[in-house]
């Protein structure tokens, strides 16, 4: 009798495991902007932007606009303030700019991607230092952990992250990366997009794995999520093993490009991914790594949202690719 | 008569070659790593536009209509 019942509890808990898995492809929202600028504020008609990132501290939307060389600074509500740089390699001067990141005392970080550098500025856009990067190689994700120090895609082909102080000295590396038969290309095969969330988590997805993992503040993996449920990343994979015989040269390394961009707030993740008509964001539990649902940043008929910031409570921010306009949508 | 109407069709069969031409043209796209290139189409017809990011490609960096994302970088020869 015994027996029995612990059958039936078992089955129950099976049913009710089962019945409360969400699928996310059924799961669907889409957001509509509120706002958008970039086609009539000729103070901000961008070019090539990339990345953008809400500064919790100042509440402001900063965008690398990188085709430019400077860099743009919104209020919450997509008013233009001000711009910032112009092309060069001198002190306050740009040659790409990409990656932003705010430290704590509200230290704008900004990674150029021609001039392999960072430059930091304080609020005002003072420049406060800046360094040359320590080796070639280092890709645009950054952000600054909660002892301030900077974080980079490391390029020794054995770590998958660097810290640097604000001089540009590597002060460590960490993460277990994926073997690559071309050693010297580890770096590139490893890379990922990263981002801190307030109580100094890691997040980070691979660009060439279907892979998504949580380190805690102490650099320990929490876990690690497999994303080939993903549609349009199953797509992404197929499309680059076709590529790789086709096009692979010996000069040349083809990027899988399974993600776009990543951003965090409280309570989730949203992981950007290619390969699928929209280019959704998926959402992710941020403590059990669990799929939620997916998100569609709409843009009339054709758009591309390839760059965003969830980080604010009640807004998204994003830039859109094909009409280089930066959109805010409601949550 | 005869005349007027394969005059039609020599220009509509000129017009169509170079409608087509200008369609992949403005979806194809490639670059060149020392003696390697490295090209992209969208398949399903549509945008693709050649820029690219340092976290998904500098050589090459497509993004077509269907979602899909074709990125690629030159890199240096090995030491």
């Amino acid at each position: 009798m015994r027996n029995i019942l612990a059958v039936k509890i078992l089955f129950c808990i099976i049913f009710i495991s089962c019945s409360t898995d969400i699928n996310v492809e059924e799961n669907s929202e889409y957001k509509i902007p509120i706002k958008e600028i970039g086609r009539e504020d000729s103070k901000a008609l961008f070019y090539k932007p990339r990345f953008i990132k809400y500064n919790n501290i100042d509440k402001r939307v900063y965008v690398s606009d990188t085709g430019n060389n400077r860099i743009i600074v919104l209020d919450d509500n997509l008013n233009f303030i001000k711009e910032y740089g112009s092309f060069g390699q001198g002190p306050g001067e740009f040659n790409r700019p990409e990656g932003i990141a705010f430290s704590k005392e509200n230290l704008i970080h900004i990674f150029e991607a021609s001039n392999s550098r960072i430059q930091i500025f304080n609020s005002q856009f003072m420049l406060n230092s800046g360094f040359q990067l320590p080796s070639a190689g280092f890709r645009a994700s950054l952000d600054i952990d909660s002892n301030d120090r900077i974080l980079l895609n490391a390029v020794d082909n054995k770590h998958l992250f660097s810290l640097l102080d604000k001089s540009g000295n590597i002060l460590g590396n960490f993460g277990i990366v994926y073997e690559y038969d071309q050693n010297h290309l580890s770096y590139l095969h490893n890379q990922t997009i990263f981002r801190y969330d307030e109580d100094g988590n890691l997040y980070c997805a691979f660009v060439n794995h279907p892979v998504l993992r949580k380190y805690d503040k102490f650099n320990n993996l929490v876990f690690e999520v497999n994303t080939d449920f993903i549609p349009g990343v199953k797509k992404q994979i197929k499309n680059w093993e076709k590529r790789i015989t086709e096009k692979g040269g010996p000069n040349i390394y083809l990027s899988k490009s399974l993600v776009r961009d990543i951003s965090i707030d409280k309570s989730f993740i949203y992981l950007g991914v290619a390969g699928e008509k929209g280019f959704p964001v998926y959402v992710f539990n941020k403590m059990t790594g669990k799929p939620i649902k997916k998100i569609y940043l709409t843009y009339g008929e054709s758009y591309i949202p390839a760059y965003y910031d969830f980080s604010s409570e009640n807004y998204i921010y994003a830039i859109e690719k094909l009409n280089m306009v930066v959109l805010k949508y409601e949550k | 008569m005869f005349k007027k109407i394969t005059l039609v069709f020599v220009l509509g069969a000129i017009l169509l070659t170079f409608y087509s031409f200008a369609i992949a043209e403005s979806c194809g796209e490639s670059a060149s790593c020392g003696a390697s290139s490295i090209s992209c189409n969208c398949s399903e017809g549509g945008e693709c536009s050649k820029d690219g990011d340092s976290i998904n490609g500098w050589a090459i960096n497509c993004y077509c209509d269907d979602g899909s994302w074709e990125g690629g970088f030159c890199i240096p020869a090995p030491e």
